[in-house]
C-alpha cells in the first residue's frame, strides 16, 4: 500500500494556507512533508500528515475540499546524484510524471521522493524491477 | 445633389398623416392576426376585445401584449400568420431550444426590412457611390443579412464579409475603399485596435461611417470608435423578432434613433401594470408591427427600457425618436451582441453536475465585453492534478459556449466562497457602464 496524500483545494486569498496548517495544529496533527502548486485562480496543497483521516474530518468541518490519494513515495539515498538516478531509470522506461516533490528524512541520511505518476502500476512495475526502495504506509 | 433619405415622402411625412398611415395599416393588420393566429385570436377574446374594437392607433391599448414568453410557447411556427409556402427566410434569436425565436419572412417582408435597412444606410450620407463592408454575423443572426438587403436597396457595392476573420477585414476594407463599415460597436472598436496594430493609421483608410448596433454602447465608445476609425458612427436598433435592424436608426443629430413609423408603431408602458405612460416617460419599450404578414406581432413587450420623443429633428425627418435603451425589465444581459440569461448557465451548471453556487461577472476590456463565470466546486470534483481542475473547467466552458453561443472564461472556486446574501442571490455582476 502506497503513502496516502492528503490534497486540499486552496482558495485565492490570502491566509488560506495558514487557516489549513492552524486547524492541522490545533487538532495535533503533523505535517511530514508539504507542496503547494499554484495557479492565478486557486492552489492545490499537497500534504503527508500523521493522521490523515483526522487530518480531513477536520477540514471537511470546515467546508475545505480534500481529496486523499495514494502516492509512491521512493527511498533515496541522501547522496550526489541519488535522485537523478531514479529518474533516470523511469524516463529510459517512458513513464510519466504528473508531479513531485522531494524531501529529507530527520535523520539527514536518507531522503524521499514522492511521485505521481499517469500509469502507477507500470511506474511501480518499472522501479520494483530496478530495485527501488518504495515506503509503504509507515510514515502515518 | 446628395440625397438626404432614401423615402423623402414617408421619412418627412407630417405626423398627423404618419398616424392616420399608422391607424389605416393597424386596422387591417389586426384583422390579419385574428383571422391567421389562432394564439392571438384567443388572447383577443381572452380580454374581450374583437377586430371591431380597433379602429385607429387611439384603440391599441386594448390589445393584448405578446412576450417572449408566448414566443417560446408557439415555438416553432405557432405565431406563423400566412402559409408557409408563402415564407421565403427564417431567421433566430440567438439561445437555447428554449429560449430560441423562429422568425420568418415573405418578401414583401424582406423588402420592407430592407427598406428600413437603406434608411439607416442614407441617414448616413450613404449613397450607391459608397462601399459597404458587413461584419455583422450572416446566418441565421439578422445583422449580416439585413444591411446586406439595405445595402443592395441603395445600391452599394456591399462586402458580405461576415464577422470575424479580421486580417481579411482589414485586408478588404484598404483594398476595395470600403466607406462605411457596418457590425457590433465592439467589433468596430477592436477593428480599430487591429488597424492601429497594423500601424494604419485612421486618416489613412477610406471609411467615412459606421452603422454599429445589436449590443448596448456608450457614448465615450462612439468617441474612442470615431477617434479609432476615423469615421461618424451610427447607432441603428432593431430585434429579430420585428424584423432586425433598422426598426430605428440614427440621422445625423444624433439625439436618438428614428423608429420607422410607418411600420411600427411604439408604446412606453410601465412594465409592471402594463399600463401606457405619456410620451417623454421612461418605460418598457412596445413593438406593433404594421407591415409584417409572416410574423406581425402585435404589442410586443421588448424588456428594453427606453424614452421616446417626439422633436423637431433638424434633418427633417418627422419619425418619433427612442433613445439608447437604458436597460433591462428582466434579467437578460447583452454580450457581445448575444442575448444570455443567467438561467441558461444554472442550466449548464447542474446538467454538467455543478453546484447553482456560481456568480457571472461581466466586464468590457479595450471595448470588448468579457463574461467570467465563477462556480463552487463539490467535494467530489477536485482532483490533486492542476491539469484535472483545467480540464473540468475547459469541459465547463465549452458546454456554456455550446449553450450560449458566446465563450465564457470559467473558475472553479471553494466551496462556500461565493457570497450568500440574504434574500436573491446576487448572481450577475455587470461591470459595464453602458446607460
Amino acid at each position: 500500500m502506497a503513502v496516502r496524500q492528503l490534497n486540499v483545494f486552496v482558495e485565492n486569498k490570502s491566509g488560506a494556507v495558514a487557516q489549513i496548517t492552524e486547524l492541522l495544529s490545533a487538532n495535533q496533527i503533523d505535517i511530514r512533508a508539504m507542496v503547494l502548486a499554484d495557479t492565478p485562480d486557486y492552489g492545490i496543497l499537497r500534504l503527508i500528515v500523521s493522521d490523515t483521516d483526522k487530518a480531513v474530518a477536520v477540514l471537511e468541518a470546515e467546508h475545505i475540499i480534500t481529496k486523499v490519494i495514494g502516492i509512491t513515495i521512493v527511498r533515496i539515498k541522501n547522496e550526489h546524484g541519488g535522485l537523478s538516478r531514479v529518474l533516470a531509470i523511469l524516463r529510459d522506461n517512458n513513464i510519466s510524471i504528473e508531479y513531485m516533490y522531494a524531501f529529507v528524512a530527520v535523520s539527514g541520511e536518507e531522503a524521499f521522493a514522492a511521485l505521481r505518476f499517469e500509469n502507477k502500476e507500470a511506474a511501480l512495475h518499472v522501479l520494483n524491477e530496478h530495485n527501488v526502495p518504495i515506503l509503504h504506509s509507515e510514515m502515518e | 445633389m446628395e440625397k438626404r433619405y432614401y423615402q423623402p415622402e414617408i421619412e418627412t411625412m407630417p405626423v398627423a398623416d404618419l398616424q392616420a398611415l399608422q391607424s389605416e395599416k393597424l386596422v387591417k393588420q389586426v384583422r390579419h392576426v385574428y383571422n391567421n393566429v389562432p394564439y392571438y385570436r384567443a388572447l383577443m377574446e381572452k380580454k374581450g376585445v374583437t377586430p371591431d374594437d380597433i379602429r385607429s392607433i387611439a384603440d391599441l391599448h386594448k390589445l393584448p401584449f405578446i412576450t417572449k414568453a408566448d414566443l417560446r410557447e408557439t415555438y416553432p411556427d405557432g405565431l406563423l400568420a400566412v402559409p408557409k409556402e408563402e415564407c421565403v427566410r427564417i431567421h433566430s434569436t440567438s439561445g437555447t431550444t428554449g429560449k430560441r425565436v423562429i422568425a420568418y419572412y415573405t418578401q414583401h417582408d424582406i423588402d420592407l426590412w430592407d427598406d428600413c435597412c437603406a434608411r439607416a444606410i442614407v441617414a448616413t450620407g450613404g449613397s450607391k457611390k459608397d462601399v459597404l463592408q458587413v461584419a455583422y454575423g450572416y446566418g441565421l443572426f439578422t445583422g449580416g443579412m439585413g444591411l446586406h438587403g439595405g445595402g443592395h436597396k441603395v445600391g452599394c457595392m456591399t462586402l458580405p464579409m461576415s464577422s470575424g476573420n479580421t486580417d481579411r477585414q482589414i485586408q478588404f476594407m484598404t483594398d476595395l475603399n470600403a466607406t462605411i463599415l457596418c457590425c457590433t460597436p465592439s467589433y468596430a472598436a477592436y477593428i480599430g485596435e487591429s488597424l492601429r496594430e497594423q500601424g494604419i493609421k485612421p486618416e489613412e483608410n477610406t471609411l467615412r461611417a459606421g452603422i454599429f448596433g445589436a449590443e448596448p454602447w456608450t457614448e465615450e465608445m462612439r468617441h474612442d470608435i470615431e477617434k479609432s476609425l476615423g469615421i461618424k458612427a451610427y447607432d441603428i436598433y432593431g430585434l429579430t423578432e420585428l424584423s432586425g435592424p433598422g426598426v430605428a436608426f440614427e440621422c445625423e443629430a444624433q439625439t436618438g434613433m428614428h423608429i420607422n413609423e410607418d411600420h411600427f408603431i411604439a408604446e412606453i408602458i410601465d412594465p409592471d401594470t402594463g399600463e401606457v405612460l405619456p410620451l417623454g416617460s421612461v418605460g418598457e419599450l412596445v413593438f406593433t408591427s404594421l407591415d409584417k404578414e409572416a410574423f406581425p406581432l402585435l404589442r410586443y413587450r421588448t424588456r428594453d427600457i427606453c424614452r421616446l420623443t417626439r422633436e423637431e429633428c433638424p434633418c427633417g425627418r418627422t419619425h418619433i425618436k427612442m433613445c439608447k435603451p437604458m436597460g433591462r425589465s428582466d434579467d437578460m444581459l447583452i454580450i457581445r451582441g448575444v442575448n444570455v440569461f443567467p438561467s441558461q448557465i444554472e442550466t449548464v451548471l447542474i446538467n454538467e453536475g455543478y453546484s447553482p453556487n456560481y456568480q457571472i461577472l461581466v466586464d468590457r476590456q479595450n471595448h470588448n465585453d468579457t463574461i467570467d463565470i465563477n462556480v463552487e466546486l463539490l467535494p467530489d470534483q477536485f482532483d490533486d492534478t492542476v491539469k484535472g481542475i483545467v480540464q473540468r473547467e475547459e469541459k465547463l466552458e465549452a458546454a456554456l459556449r455550446a449553450m450560449l453561443g458566446i465563450g465564457p472564461r470559467v473558475h472553479l472556486v471553494a466551496p462556500k466562497s461565493i457570497q450568500r446574501s440574504e434574500g436573491k442571490a446576487v448572481r450577475v455582476i455587470d461591470k459595464r457602464t453602458l446607460h
